[in-house]
Order: C-alpha cells, then sequence, then structure tokens
C-alpha cells in the first residue's frame, strides 16, 4: 500500500495494484457523513470496434453498447443490483462517456456492505434476452428525451463538425436503430473485454479506514477468479491530422427562441502521454480563461455590444484519443459571434503576450476552484483521471496550476490553435415563428 | 446559534471544519407578493452585476478571481409565502494558501459594498448596467420555452395554482418585465434594503466573535420579521383541470399536480416524506417500477413534494400515444398506496433512503445553509438525531392516511401532434 501525502491540503491518498489489476484509491475524509465509491472501466461509446477477448478478428458492435451494457448491469438473475443498494441504505448510479463507464454508490449506512455489492454486481455479469429487449424501450425513450434537448443537440452538432466519420459523431446512447440491434452476445463480448480488473479503477472516499477497507476488497477480489490479462485490442479511431475532414461550416433551423453559435477548435496535435497530459490540459484551460473569462477584455466587449449574453461558455475536452475546445453563447448575431470569436483564436498569441498580470489573477482563480471541489466526496473522486493521467488527483491538479509559467501556456498556444482547425455550428430560430 | 444584531437583522454562525471554504449568505425576506417578483429578480441580476467599488462586470470578476476563484452569486427563491433573495459568497479558507491574504474580512466587505453601494447616478441604476441586466433577463424568460421539461413544469404550476404569486415562475414574467425603470428599480431596492428581514448565516472554520464584529459594520437599521403564515394553502378544486398544449416536440411531456395538505414538520409530515419517495420520489419508487422497469414506458417519471405549498406533482417523458396507459399506471401506484398495497421492504427500503440522503445533504455547504434558513423560517432547529427518530416513527398506516389526503387536481400534457 503505498501513501500519497498532499500536505497542503490535509489529505492523504492510500492506493494500491491489486495482483489482478485493479487499481484501488481511498481517500478518508474524516467528518464526512457519508462514503462514495466509484468504479470505473476504461471503455466508453468509442470503442465500437475491437477484438473480442479469446477471439481472434476485428469485430464492430452496434453503437450504443457501453451505455446499454451499463443499464443491463443492475439486472441480475434473481436481484436487482439498484435494490439492494436500496436495501443497504444506498443511492446507486451509473454513467457512460466517450471513453469510461463508471458505476457508484453514495450511503450514510454500511458503508462496507455497499462496496462489496459495487464489486459484486459488477464482476458478476448476468444478460439475458428478454430484458435486453426490455431495455430498448427505455433507452428509446431516454435517447428522445435528449433529442428534444437542444444543448445536447447543440453539444453534438459542434462534435459532428470536427469529427465527421469518428464514433464522437454519434450519441452515446446510440440511436433508436442502432440499439434495436443490440444482442446478449454484443454485451458479453464486449463485457468479457472491457470489464477485466486490469482495465479498471476503484476510489473510494468518505469516512472509510484505509486498511480495514483495503482488507475487504483484497478478500472480495481473492474469492472470484479472472481470465489471465490480456490487452485490449481496440481498433485505431481514424484521425486526420491536417484537419481536412472537418466540415468548417453547419447550422441547423429549429422551432426554437434564440439563435445558438459555437467557434470549436479541434487538437490535431499530439497530447503528451501521462501526467504531462494533464499538465497540456490545464494550460489549455488557462489559455482559454485568459481568453475568453469575464476578467477579459474580449468577453467585456462582447457582453456590453450584446453579443453574448451569461449563456456564454467555453469548454475544453479531452478523453483518451480526442481533444477540441468549444466558444459558444447564445445571440442575437450568430454571424458577428463567430467572426468575433473567430478573429480572438486568430490573434491569441499577440493578445496573450500582453496579459502577464491577468496569468497570475487566473493562478489564483482556478486554484481556488480546485480547492473548491475538494469540498466534494463525488467531486475528489470523480476527478480522478484514472489511466488517462496516470492516476491524477485533484490535489495534483492544483500542483500543476500552482507550477505553471507564462511561457507554457504561450507554447501550448502555438501547438494548439490553427485556423485550419476551427468549425462553426449554429442553431438558428426558424423564419417566420 | 442565533444572535440580534439589530430587530429584525440576525446572524446565525454554524461553525464547522468539515469544509475548506467559507460561506457567507445574506438573505432579504420578504412575504411573496407578486407584483414585485420580477422586480425582486432583476434587482438579484443588477446588484449582482456591479456596485459602485466595483462599477464593471469584469471589475467584479477580477476582485472574485483575486480572492482565489470567490463564488458570489445573488439567488432568487419562493418558499411556501415568502421570498428569498439570497447574497452568498462562498471563499477558500486561507488556510490551504501558500500566502498570507485575508479573504473572511474581504469576503464582508465585498458583500457590504454590493448591497449598501450599488451603482447608481441620479437616484436611479446606472443605465446601461441596468438595461443589460434587463434585455439578459428577458432573453432568459425567452429561452425557457426551448426547455421543454421546464416548460412543461412551469406549465402545470400556472394551470394548479389559484393565487397569482405562486402561479408565475419564481423569475417573473416578461409582462412586468418590460415595464421597469432604472428609477423605479432603484425606489424598490431602498425599499428592500430597509425594510426586508435580513438573515445572516456563516458556516465554515470561522470564530463566531469575528464573524459578529464584521455583522455589525453591516448599516442595516432595524425593520420588522416576517410574522405571517409561512405555508401556501389553497382549497380543493372540485373539478380535474386538464390542457394538451401542441409543440415540435419529439417526446411527450405529462405533468400531473396533486393538492396534499401536510406541511413542513407538521402533523404527517414524516409520512409525506416517505409516501411520495414510495410514490415516485426516490430511484426505487412505484412510478420508477411501473412505468419504466415493467412497461418500459418511459426514461423518466417521478414525483416531487414542495412540503411548503402542500403540492405533488409528477412527470414523464412518454410517447404521445401511451398517454393514456401512462396515466392510468400513475393513477393505479397512488390508488395502491392509499389501499395500503405496499411491501413491508418497500416501506423499510424508503425509510433508508431518506435516511441516507437527509445525511448526505449534511456533507454538502450548500445545503447547510439552505437548511439553516430554513430553521430560521421556522423558528427551530431540529437535531439530526429528533429527524431520524421521526422518520423512524412513522408507521405504515400514517403513510396511508398521507396517501389518501392527496387528490389530483391538474393534468398537462405537451406533445408534438399538430392540430
Amino acid at each position: 500500500m503505498e501513501i500519497v501525502q498532499y500536505a497542503q491540503f490535509g489529505e492523504k491518498m492510500y492506493k494500491e495494484k491489486l495482483d489482478n489489476g485493479l487499481e484501488v484509491n481511498i481517500l478518508p475524509k474524516r467528518g464526512y457523513h457519508k462514503t462514495y465509491g466509484i468504479l470505473t472501466t476504461d471503455y466508453g461509446s468509442l470503442d465500437n470496434k475491437f477484438v473480442p477477448l479469446h477471439k481472434t478478428k476485428m469485430e464492430r458492435v452496434p453503437d450504443g453498447v457501453a451505455h446499454f451494457l451499463e443499464h443491463k448491469l443492475f439486472e441480475k438473475k434473481d436481484h436487482d443490483a439498484f435494490e439492494l443498494f436500496g436495501h443497504y441504505g444506498a443511492d446507486a448510479n451509473a454513467f457512460t462517456s466517450f471513453t469510461n463507464t463508471s458505476y457508484l454508490f453514495s450511503t450514510a449506512s454500511y458503508p462496507q456492505k455497499n462496496l462489496e455489492i459495487l464489486l459484486n454486481f459488477v464482476q458478476e455479469p448476468y444478460f439475458n434476452a428478454q430484458s435486453v429487449e426490455k431495455e430498448k424501450g427505455i433507452i428509446g425513450q431516454e435517447i428522445k428525451m435528449y433529442e428534444d434537448d437542444i444543448d445536447w443537440r447543440f453539444y453534438f452538432g459542434m462534435l459532428k463538425n470536427l469529427y465527421p466519420e469518428h464514433p464522437l459523431s454519434v450519441d452515446i446512447a446510440g440511436t433508436t436503430e442502432s440499439i434495436s440491434k443490440i444482442t446478449v452476445e454484443n454485451l458479453y463480448d464486449c463485457y468479457w473485454t472491457f470489464y477485466h480488473p486490469r482495465n479498471m479503477n476503484l476510489f473510494v472516499t468518505g469516512d472509510v479506514d484505509p486498511e480495514e477497507t483495503f482488507e475487504l476488497i483484497n478478500k472480495n477480489q481473492a474469492r472470484k477468479n479472472f481470465a489471465p490479462a490480456e490487452e485490449v485490442k481496440r481498433a485505431i479511431l481514424k484521425y486526420d491530422e491536417s484537419g481536412q475532414d472537418i466540415i468548417p461550416y453547419r447550422m441547423l433551423e429549429l422551432d426554437t427562441q434564440r439563435a445558438k453559435a459555437a467557434v470549436g477548435v479541434k487538437g490535431l496535435d499530439q497530447v503528451p502521454a501521462g501526467r504531462a497530459g494533464l499538465t497540456y490540459k490545464m494550460r489549455i484551460e488557462m489559455l482559454l480563461w485568459l481568453l475568453f473569462s469575464d476578467t477579459s477584455a474580449n468577453y467585456t466587449r462582447l457582453y456590453n455590444e450584446g453579443i453574448i449574453d451569461d449563456s456564454f461558455d467555453f469548454m475544453f475536452q479531452l478523453e483518451r484519443g480526442f481533444h477540441y475546445a468549444s466558444i459558444s453563447s447564445d445571440t442575437n448575431d450568430p454571424q458577428k459571434f463567430c467572426h468575433d470569436i473567430i478573429n480572438i483564436l486568430e490573434n491569441a498569441e499577440q493578445i496573450l503576450k500582453g496579459h502577464y498580470q491577468q496569468f497570475n489573477l487566473a493562478k489564483k482563480e482556478l486554484l481556488g476552484r480546485q480547492i473548491h471541489i475538494m469540498n466534494s466526496l463525488e467531486g475528489i473522486a470523480n476527478q480522478y483521471s484514472g489511466h488517462l493521467f496516470e492516476g491524477a488527483t485533484v490535489f495534483d491538479k492544483a500542483a500543476v496550476i500552482q507550477q505553471m509559467e507564462f511561457e507554457d501556456v504561450l507554447q501550448a498556444c502555438k501547438a494548439f490553435i490553427r485556423s485550419e482547425a476551427v468549425s462553426v455550428y449554429q442553431i438558428l430560430p426558424k423564419e417566420g415563428i | 446559534m442565533r444572535t440580534e444584531i439589530t430587530p429584525g437583522v440576525n446572524l446565525t454562525v454554524t461553525p464547522n471544519k468539515q469544509f475548506k471554504t467559507t460561506r457567507i449568505a445574506i438573505a432579504l425576506i420578504e412575504p411573496l407578493d407578486s407584483k414585485v417578483l420580477t422586480k425582486r429578480m432583476l434587482l438579484a441580476n443588477v446588484l449582482e452585476a456591479a456596485s459602485a467599488h466595483f462599477p464593471t462586470q469584469k471589475a467584479v470578476a477580477e476582485k472574485l478571481s483575486k480572492m482565489y476563484g470567490a463564488g458570489f452569486g445573488i439567488t432568487v427563491e419562493r418558499r411556501g409565502n415568502v421570498h428569498i433573495m439570497n447574497c452568498v459568497f462562498d471563499s477558500v479558507n486561507e488556510r490551504y494558501l501558500a500566502d498570507e491574504e485575508n479573504l473572511f474580512d474581504e469576503a464582508f466587505a465585498f458583500l457590504k459594498q454590493c448591497l449598501f453601494a450599488p451603482l447608481v447616478f441620479n437616484d436611479a441604476f446606472e443605465q446601461e448596467t441596468f438595461e443589460r441586466q434587463k434585455k439578459n433577463l428577458g432573453f432568459y424568460m425567452q429561452s425557457v420555452k426551448d426547455d421543454k421539461q421546464l416548460y412543461a413544469a412551469l406549465s402545470l404550476q400556472k394551470n394548479y395554482f389559484t393565487d397569482e404569486a405562486q402561479r408565475v415562475p419564481s423569475f417573473g414574467t416578461y409582462e412586468q418585465l418590460e415595464k421597469i425603470t432604472s428609477k423605479e428599480l432603484y425606489d424598490y431596492y431602498l425599499e428592500c434594503i430597509a425594510k426586508d428581514q435580513i438573515e445572516i448565516v456563516v458556516s465554515g472554520n470561522v470564530d463566531v466573535k469575528e464573524c459578529e464584529t464584521l455583522a455589525r459594520e453591516l448599516p442595516f437599521s432595524k425593520r420588522n420579521s416576517f410574522e405571517g403564515q409561512l405555508f401556501y394553502t389553497q382549497d380543493l378544486q372540485m373539478e380535474v383541470n386538464e390542457e394538451n398544449e401542441h409543440q415540435a416536440v419529439v417526446q411527450g411531456k405529462l405533468d400531473l399536480a396533486y393538492n396534499l395538505p401536510i406541511f413542513y414538520r407538521e402533523k404527517g409530515y414524516y409520512a409525506a416524506l416517505i409516501f411520495n419517495g414510495i410514490f415516485g420520489g426516490l430511484p426505487l419508487s412505484k412510478l420508477f417500477m411501473n412505468v419504466r422497469e415493467k412497461s418500459s414506458l418511459a426514461y423518466y417519471a417521478n414525483s416531487s413534494y414542495d412540503s411548503f405549498r402542500g403540492f405533488v406533482s409528477v412527470q414523464a417523458g412518454i410517447q404521445p400515444k401511451n398517454k393514456m396507459a401512462v396515466q392510468e399506471i400513475i393513477t393505479k401506484q397512488l390508488e395502491d398506496i392509499k389501499n395500503g398495497e405496499i411491501l413491508q421492504n418497500e416501506f423499510q427500503d424508503t425509510k433508508k433512503a431518506l435516511k441516507n440522503s437527509f445525511l448526505s445533504r449534511l456533507d454538502s455547504p450548500t445545503n447547510n445553509l439552505d437548511q439553516a434558513l430554513i430553521n430560521i423560517l421556522m423558528k427551530r432547529n431540529v437535531s439530526v438525531q429528533e429527524w431520524l427518530q421521526d422518520l423512524d416513527a412513522v408507521s405504515l398506516d400514517d403513510v396511508v392516511e398521507a396517501a389518501q389526503k392527496t387528490k389530483l387536481q391538474s393534468i398537462y400534457f405537451l406533445d408534438g401532434e399538430v392540430n
């Protein structure tokens, strides 16, 4: 058991990689009432083509399988794991992203019992044809709910521009059509390939004793047999480094009240592996903050001119295999918005050079935000990067911010912002409504 | 612990070492009045945007960044018959920073400037800031129509409530907004700052004496406290009102409203909490199990209980052709509870879930502050022990009794069918 000290924040993390490959992290938080545990596999909606365990050929599975599997894993032969958590006073949930699937519980009673339920239900799959069919109706309604969600459509609109012909342009839940094709065999293939302990990590935080918790986890894992670990063989996703596949502009007319406009920047540069990847990510976040936060001159001008309002937002997403930024707002003048944002991006380096003071301000801001996250057990555990950044935590992020130099941000700017990587997406109110 | 600073102005400090941040809230409380709802929302936005010391949004943002990403916001809330305008400042505890800073004193000073020195010219809010906030609030009100679930919930609220102040959204109406001038809003501000009941709540690793010294520096004059009836009640309507609206939606949104005259911490309250949990308020509820898990008719189907307004609502996203089927299932679940068809397991697990969510809320600084404010309004604290005991004491019969008081009043359905 390794102990990582975060002296500045008065926290200690206990970590260990078990014999079966499962990575376990425990962060005790005295004084908290509840315990939060989250078990994550390095597998999401993008992983739709791979060599299933014990097979030899690449197979393409229907879109939305990872999310479907997440729903179905709760159902067991003679019980429902969701109900079992309920029976032991825990709230349970799960979510699927492009590259991860996570299962979690939160409880103020029986933390140990619930931790066992978590490990057991995720590690003991039971899928059957009848319940797979039944789930199609529920997930079909989930997909339809998102179709009515204008912000969700807006989000995917930009992804489709930046990553056409790439699984990123498909909804995480798939489509009504794709999920209709999902079979029990698909679920088992995905399960055995991606839910091996060596592809997973467990994070537990709350009022727990680390030794006792490790003992429980070790005993639980020792009881189970897993196939010998094999390297997961995923299809390599096409990645055009020239940016030529990017759709530069698309718009959608909808029965909506106001126009929405977004400018996206696709990352065409290589993200360094491991912790350096986290450093890269934090630099880009800093870069965007300097260019677009409400302390920037650009924001003030656009806001005062009525081009943007409080819905203005900028974000940077970096996961396994992709990274991009998006700057968006509800606006009365989508053309001017996009024009001005692109203009800022094109002159980013010049703009930055005069901003050394703001950089020091931003360091304070971004550090403070991480400390705010440390109040929440969910915040601490969900910020854990897993494999992506070699197990970086929210406390490591705080350290990266404190060590950042202005020069680093300029370098990141040069690498990331390229004019051939830019795209525009707009949702406009239908004429005559 | 609550201390009177001056009549109608009180300070409550809840010291704790659990969190790495300190939170200060200054709540302005007054009886709910439909005529000023929109003004209060706009006032919150205008005061938040700028002050004489920080005359631009940029100046405010820079100040907050300097204070290590401090959070500051003014929110409005309707709770039963009162309206609360809450100015909240959230800053990092200095002990986690390398530099020597005194963020706590600065936080108080910032709130003082924001509330007592707004950006004003010639007895009116500075025109440009005022107009921009007014416009943006208008845009926000319009955009609600694009959030179909929210739009359906607001439509149901409009149909269910008989009192105007409860029918309109808590952020006000466009009709009222259009008419507000910056002079009028400033006059209204003067009225609020002089007359609203003031509750200052501080939570974090803080010193009580220091809080008191800082709170006394806020120049609030004496005023009256809210003494009216906190809970909103309305008569049962003889007929169920129904509305079916058509818009360009892919999924139908079905919303139902029920009257449940049981109020926060009053007789039957804990039973009502359990009833709502069994009905649709919790992940393992009857609505979830029957509408979603058994019949695959929805992804979400749940209920919520507003114990300050005696109001239960149900919402589900469904295919329009299944409306009658879903409505029947919902009705049957309520009937089953009324007939005592609750499994012992269901009953006990619901109690456990409510206990879990109650204890979990203690781990959130936001919830702690909200709870402190509710305790103040109720003029009584309930200890963790007391809460758990009262929940435990509820019998199955109590739950049935609560269910039997639940009466359907409104049905609202939004679908994509064209007339």
